[in-house]
């Protein structure tokens, strides 16, 4: 009787410790960056983590005049959910248009093969070239009040760049969440008399939207990944991109690693919002098949 | 009063493979059935069972022949009829009772009269309980109890089965086979079920046609007069399952 008693209980200390697995590997690395930084005492190559530290924790303090690490974020921001936002606006109806008819499909295929394997930072020169530092602002021939200081801020090559690379992650997840329906969930509307719109509306969207949203995450992935690269292009003047490129130039390590530290932050928060969506609004998927 | 509804005349069905192949799925076939039979399609698997039915719903047009449904040609799907499949064909995002109006819906009733239709639907399969749940939250025949609703919902004169309690366990199948011939004897709607269970075709069917594999042909057609209830442990229930066994069984060395 006595060992039955003690032994739950030993397991359930343990247990209790497992919760910090996840904390045991980014507290290994800190102390190493802190062990390292303080015996090489090189700031420029690597500065301690309180020096970096200090930067995060105070958010909204100017650095190198380039403003603050949240009026950064909030430009960077701004970018590519725009280029983001494009990008999904087109590759969503044309994914559904690919995945409903072979014709459609056929017909894009070949070009978007083209398209696909060329990485986005490979369409840098080509870009400059069509767009050079033209804002949105230039673009919209805007010159003055309120909607100037945030057009102008943002360069159409900027936005290309992260439209380019959220598009396909989106486009093809869009195009075989919908050709993957399930041959019976469509026969079975066909017979209870659906239209071909009612087929796309209300069984092919629906049935797609999980692997809509996949895509929209991988997207969202691409597109802040491809930030830094836009942002070092001519012509930007703020940004989490813009910030790390510069403050390395002013021998800043600190300032580069907090920056790098708010740029996988941001990413991570970005992606854990679409993985709950996944994991809330879906459950019908991973259960039901 | 009899009324002839399905008719297949010379109905044949090519399919071409990956590589080129025609496969002749369907090889000429004749029937015709008429109103308020019970008809089991019977035939190994490969034989064009569900070709047949495909074609009749208007899901796939023949490659020759001519297939009609009360007098008129079949081009696509049609208002009279409704299907069941095997499984897994309610759609999983919405609740049983939204399956279940999804017919009426797409028949653009309004809401409120179509939710009332539903609702009783639903009841009178069994599932009153679970009128909103989703299908992942229902068993394999309570599944497919909704999917008998949501087809019965539109009230169609026809209804096709194509093999609805095959991935049933027994005792499920057979309830569900008990249930189904209790709504059949209430208002004789046609219906044409698929199986390759010969118990099965036995136990539900006023007619049973026996088709071949490929090229699948109509080899037998003849009807069962055992009066319903029927139970599998009469003789003349055995001697039909014995006599049709036999005649599978044949088929098969025959190949
Ligand atoms: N879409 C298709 N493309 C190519 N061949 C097909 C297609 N559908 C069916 N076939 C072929 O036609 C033949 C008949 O198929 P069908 O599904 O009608 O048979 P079945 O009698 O329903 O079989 P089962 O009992 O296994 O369901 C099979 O040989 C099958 O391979
Ligand atoms: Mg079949």
């Amino acid at each position: 009787m006595s060992s039955v008693g003690k032994e739950p209980k030993k397991r359930f200390t343990l247990k209790r410790w497992l919760v910090l697995r996840p904390l045991v590997a980014p507290l290994m690395l800190f102390v190493v960056w802190q062990i390292v930084a303080l015996r090489l005492d090189n700031f420029l190559i690597l500065p301690t983590l309180n020096a970096v530290l200090k930067v995060l924790l105070n958010p909204f303090q100017d650095l190198l005049r380039l403003g603050s690490m949240v009026h950064n974020a909030q430009v960077s921001l701004v970018r590519v959910l725009l280029g983001y936002g494009l990008a999904a606006l087109i590759a969503i109806p044309v994914g559904i248009l690919m995945g409903y008819s072979v014709h459609v499909r056929v017909a894009l295929q070949g070009v978007l093969s083209m398209l696909r394997p060329i990485p986005p930072l490979a369409w840098v020169p080509l870009i400059l070239a069509w767009f050079g530092t033209a804002s949105l602002a230039t673009f919209f021939g805007i010159r003055g009040g309120a909607g100037w200081v945030y057009l102008s801020n943002i360069r159409v090559s900027m936005l290309f760049i992260i439209f380019i690379s959220s598009f396909f992650p989106i486009l093809i997840n869009t195009m075989f969440g919908v050709r993957n329906v399930r041959r019976t969930l469509l026969d079975s509307a066909l017979t209870l008399g659906a239209s071909q719109g009612d087929l796309v509306r209300k069984v092919m969207l629906p049935a797609a939207l999980p692997s809509i949203v996949t895509g929209l995450r991988g997207g969202m992935g691409a597109a802040w990944g491809s930030l830094v690269a836009a942002e070092m292009l001519p012509g930007s003047i703020a940004g989490l991109g813009y910030l790390i490129s510069h403050a390395q130039s002013y021998s800043r390590t600190d300032i580069v690693m907090a920056g790098m530290i708010a740029i996988s932050a941001i990413g991570a928060l970005l992606d854990f919002i679409f993985r709950w969506i996944e994991d809330k609004k879906f459950s019908w998927q991973s259960l039901g098949r | 009063m009899e009324q002839e509804i399905i008719r297949l005349d010379g109905v044949s069905k090519i399919f071409y493979s990956e590589n080129g192949h025609e496969v002749l799925a369907v090889d000429k076939v004749d029937l015709s059935i008429q109103e308020s039979e019970f008809v089991c399609l019977l035939g190994p698997s490969g034989s064009g069972k569900s070709t047949v039915l495909r074609m009749l719903a208007g899901l796939t047009p023949a490659s020759s022949g001519k297939v009609s449904v009360l007098g008129e040609e079949v081009v696509g799907p049609r208002p009279e009829a409704s299907m069941v499949l095997q499984d897994y064909s309610l759609l999983p995002w919405r609740s049983v009772l939204e399956n279940v109006a999804f017919g009426l819906e797409l028949r653009r009733v309004p809401k409120e009269e179509r939710i009332r239709i539903a609702t009783e639907m639903v009841e009178k399969v069994g599932l009153g309980d679970f009128l909103h749940a989703a299908p992942y939250e229902l068993s394999g025949g309570m599944q497919q109890r909704a999917a008998i609703a949501r087809a019965l919902a539109t009230d169609p004169r026809i209804l096709y089965m194509d093999e609805p309690f095959g991935a049933l366990d027994a005792f499920t199948r057979r309830q569900m086979q008990q249930e189904l011939l209790s709504l059949w004897l209430k208002d004789k709607k046609t219906v044409l079920f698929v199986t390759h269970s010969v118990e099965e075709a036995v136990y539900l069917a006023t007619r049973i046609v026996v088709m071949s594999a490929r090229p699948g042909r109509i080899i037998a057609d003849f009807p069962v007069d055992i009066p319903y209830p029927r139970r599998s442990s009469d003789s003349e229930f055995g001697r039909l399952v014995d006599e049709l066994m036999h005649l599978l069984m044949e088929l098969a060395y025959e190949r």
